[in-house]
């Protein structure tokens, strides 16, 4: 068998109800070798880890793993006992316990014949022993939770080790990271190299593909569209690889006449996000571009109240305000779209009718009672309006496909008449159909005047329908570009920190 | 390009379609299959006992459902929220014997005896209210504290039988509408509980509440996702506090009623069996995850429970093993629900 590589992955298909997310991909990883993956938001790696993880099964593809296959059926239990591991973004700690138990979940050394105990002292040794090799000065014994993001992300790429690892997935490890922190990770990623394991490094941040890996893969719209020796290749290249799409007939820019700034922000600071300066004008949509943590959705939450807003001052049609909850932000004009759709923007179990008057609740009184005509009326006005496509307005909102989802969000919204509308990654999640529907929304309503703010980190879409895009990166902004300016590189370029070359 | 866009949309459509017509199956079919359930209980207990369809049977049914009905209507509001009220009986038990204490040294008008008892269930109400809405404790242990807490005062306040003397609060606990007796005096009806006239009345006020009102919107909104609702200006904390009040002096109501009932007020009156107003809720199909769940099934589930019991009685089953039964229709009816909505499968 050829055991030259560590990790073979042979012509993987995922097909999703309508979306081919994974179309004949290949991937190969050494012993000791670290592959990065590089790709957009929705160009499969994800999908492709979960098929290696066993999180998602596929009938069409391959695994092998030392050259043995590895079927689809095992589980992801099997695969880790195997040797595959996934750290994944969200950290799978347990808190309340000591960093010994989390190093050896699932595997505590016990003691005794007939009752069997925790062993102590060998989890303390073994932990202790595992800790020292790789220079973590952590006590063993020490709760979980006392440890920062950074350290708790190292116990859990120790846990893998401690499990004789031999293939390491890190999906965007150092998107929780300061700088020092990073440089710990690196260290760890080399000791780990040189024990032969086969690296998988998941990021959309290039300086640290040119920093940490050996190969790079490019995958786009579940395709592997190129594999390049770290060496070989340059930033643009990897930018133009990534982005590589037509793009022209997805957007139905139209132009509308932009008026007098309406939303103004100076200077604010919330949380990561610092020093942030913008403003939106009349018939404008203005894209906030940057990637996952680089501040834009705090700075926006901090501005209308949902997040603590640290400093700065807040002007809305040249009058200073300040919101103290999204809620008097909307009574106020300006409504915001947040991102996570399910927990913050729909009561899924309620019907669609329910979801879109909620905003205008207490005006659809008739005495004591819900005026149920008025509601009605109202909905399948805006249902029209927004062509969500629901069998009937009192259906579970669950029932629905994303993008109507989406649209009922939106809708909710409307019915408020805001003067600014901010969507957050308005598109993730929904299909292109659905997508150039939510962009002709966008448009429409900048032709009534309204100011729209679209967050997005995929840029694409933001040079597609922005009229002036302002760029995030690291909590700063580090960039502006009018439409007559837009490029994919030269936005890319401020967004991703390749200036650092 | 626009042509397969739609062909897929129609069909994604349709497939929806037939989604919601199973989700609306199944939202029905939960009240309809309570009601069968009613009814087959019904049929069996009938061939138990001869006793069992005669209208003074049902009348006495209903006499004893009436204290059930209003506690679970009470906190059906509360319930939908995810929320949890526990402390009712305790609640009923520190109302009652205060009234009737007071009442029965300064014989108070039947206004003022109610006044004392609204005032009093509101007062309870909000102390659940303060800790929940607003000190954000878990509904759970905040309603577990003050149900000790009120028990002790109950306690407190008197700690014999305090009997209640007064012959119109004995009415409304007791007295029956219309009753029709024979030219020899020999009764052909019995007579609609006045008790039982005041439950359904307040049932159908909260069922109306929860139907049809702003209010009841509100409270399925947020039980369904809060933080979503709370974005989208629905002020939870304020209508989960109104829930808890509702809870509270339905409880208070509910507590005083009884001891009407029974002729006297008792410190313990209610203890030990805080849990059946929860039981007959969720038996109605309400889901402790809240947004689930409604007024019918809370009815419902109370006539289960309640024609259980009698049936029981009437078949002289003591009432300490009569809980064998009603922990097995509650356990049973919870896992119908969960093998029909295909949660096993899934996992």
């Amino acid at each position: 068998m050829d055991n030259e590589y560590r990790l073979q992955m042979k012509g993987i298909t995922k097909q999703f109800p309508g979306v081919l997310a994974l179309d004949d991909v290949d991937l190969e990883v050494r012993p000791g070798e670290v592959l990065a993956v590089i790709g957009e938001n929705g160009a499969g790696k994800s999908t492709l880890m979960k098929i290696l993880s066993g999180a998602l099964v596929t009938e069409q593809g391959e695994v092998f793993l030392d050259g043995e296959l590895i079927g689809p059926d095992k589980t992801p239990r099997e695969r880790m006992e195997l040797g595959i591991a996934i750290i994944y973004q969200e950290l799978t700690n347990l808190d309340e316990m000591t960093v010994a138990e989390n190093l050896f979940m699932g595997d505590i050394p016990l003691k005794g014949r007939v009752i069997k105990t925790v062993d102590y002292k060998a989890l303390w040794a073994r932990s202790k022993e595992l800790l020292t090799r790789f220079n973590l000065p952590y006590d063993p014994f020490s709760l979980m939770k006392t440890l920062t993001v950074a350290e708790k992300q190292m116990v859990e790429i120790l846990r893998a080790v401690s499990r004789n690892v031999k293939v390491l997935v890190m999906d965007e490890p150092t998107s929780s990271l300061s700088e020092t922190e990073v440089a710990e990770l690196y260290e760890l990623i080399h000791e780990l190299k040189d024990r032969g394991v086969a690296i998988l490094y998941i990021s959309h941040k290039l300086d640290e593909v040119f920093a940490i890996a050996d190969r790079v893969q490019v995958m786009r719209d579940g395709k592997c569209v190129a594999v390049h020796n770290i060496g070989e290749v340059v930033t643009e290249q990897l930018v133009e690889l990534m982005v590589g799409r037509e793009i022209e007939d997805m957007y139905p820019k139209e132009e509308a006449e932009i008026g007098g700034v309406v939303l103004e922000a100076e200077h604010l600071a919330c949380q990561i996000a610092r020093d942030i300066s913008f403003n939106v004008r009349r018939g404008e949509i203005l894209g906030l571009f940057g990637l996952l943590g680089s501040g834009r959705t705090e700075a926006i939450e901090g501005m209308i109240g949902k997040l603590e807003l640290e400093e700065g001052t807040v002007r809305l049609e040249g009058q200073e305000v300040s919101f103290a909850n999204p809620i008097k932000a909307k009574d106020m004009g300006v409504a915001y779209v947040s991102a996570d759709r399910k927990k913050e923007g729909l009561v899924l179990m309620q019907t669609v009718a329910a979801n879109i008057s909620v905003t205008m609740i207490d005006e659809l009184v008739k005495g004591p009672v819900m005026d149920f005509k008025r509601e009605a009326g109202l909905v399948e006005e805006w249902i029209g309006n927004l062509n969500i496509k629901t069998p009937s307005p009192y259906v579970a909102t669950e029932s629905l496909s994303g993008g109507n989802q989406q649209k009922i969000v939106i809708a909710k919204w409307l019915l408020t008449s805001p003067k600014v509308l901010i969507l957050n990654e308005p598109t993730r999640g929904i299909d292109v159909g659905a997508k150039v529907e939510i962009y002709k929304i966008m448009e429409d309503l900048c032709k009534r005047g309204i100011a729209v703010v679209m967050i997005s980190s995929e840029l694409p879409e933001s040079i597609g329908i922005c009229d002036r895009i302002v760029v995030f990166k690291d909590g700063y902004v580090k960039g502006e570009f009018l439409r007559k300016d837009f490029t994919q590189k030269d936005i890319l370029h401020v967004a991703v920190g390749a200036d650092k070359q | 390009m626009m042509v397969t866009l739609n062909d897929k949309e129609a069909v994604e459509l349709q497939r929806n379609e037939g989604r919601s017509l199973k989700e609306k199956a199944l939202a029905a079919g939960n009240n309809l299959s309570l009601l069968i359930a009613l009814i087959a209980i019904c049929v069996v207990m009938g061939f138990t006992s001869k006793y069992f369809w005669t209208a003074e049977n049902w009348m006495t049914l209903l006499l004893m459902g009436a204290i059930l009905i209003i506690r679970a209507s009470g906190t059906t509001p509360v319930m939908l929220t995810a929320g949890l009220d526990i402390s009712q009986n305790s609640v009923g038990a520190f109302t009652a014997i205060s009234v009737a204490t007071l009442t029965y040294t300064h014989e108070y008008p039947l206004g003022v005896n109610l006044l004392i008892v609204i005032g009093m269930g509101l007062g309870l109400g909000g102390v659940n209210a303060v800790l929940i809405a607003i000190l954000k404790i878990n509904p759970l242990i905040a309603t577990l504290g003050t149900m000790m807490i009120f028990r002790g005062c109950a306690w407190a306040v008197n700690e014999k039988t305090q009997i209640i003397k007064d012959r119109v609060l004995i009415n409304m606990g007791r007295g029956r509408l219309m009753p029709l007796n024979d030219a020899d005096g020999s009764q052909i009806f019995p007579g609609i509980p006045i008790s039982a006239i005041i439950a359904i009345a307040i049932f159908l006020f909260i069922y109306w509440l929860m139907k049809y009102t702003v209010y009841g919107r509100k409270i399925y909104m947020i039980g369904g996702n809060e933080t979503a609702s709370f974005l989208s200006g629905i002020q939870a904390n304020r209508e989960k506090f109104i829930a808890y009040l509702i809870s509270g002096v339905t409880a208070g109501y509910a507590g005083f009623l009884s001891a009407c009932q029974v002729g006297a007020a008792l410190p313990q009156a209610g203890a030990g069996n805080e849990m059946n107003t929860i039981a007959a809720v969720v038996l109605g199909g309400l889901s402790l995850a809240g947004g689930k769940g409604n007024m019918i099934g809370t009815i419902l589930g109370c006539l289960i429970l309640t024609v259980i019991t009698n049936g029981l009685d009437l078949n002289q089953v003591a009432s300490q093993k009569q809980m064998i039964v009603m922990g097995a229709v509650l356990v049973l009816a919870v896992l119908l629900d969960v093998i029909r909505s295909g949660q096993l499968k899934k996992q």
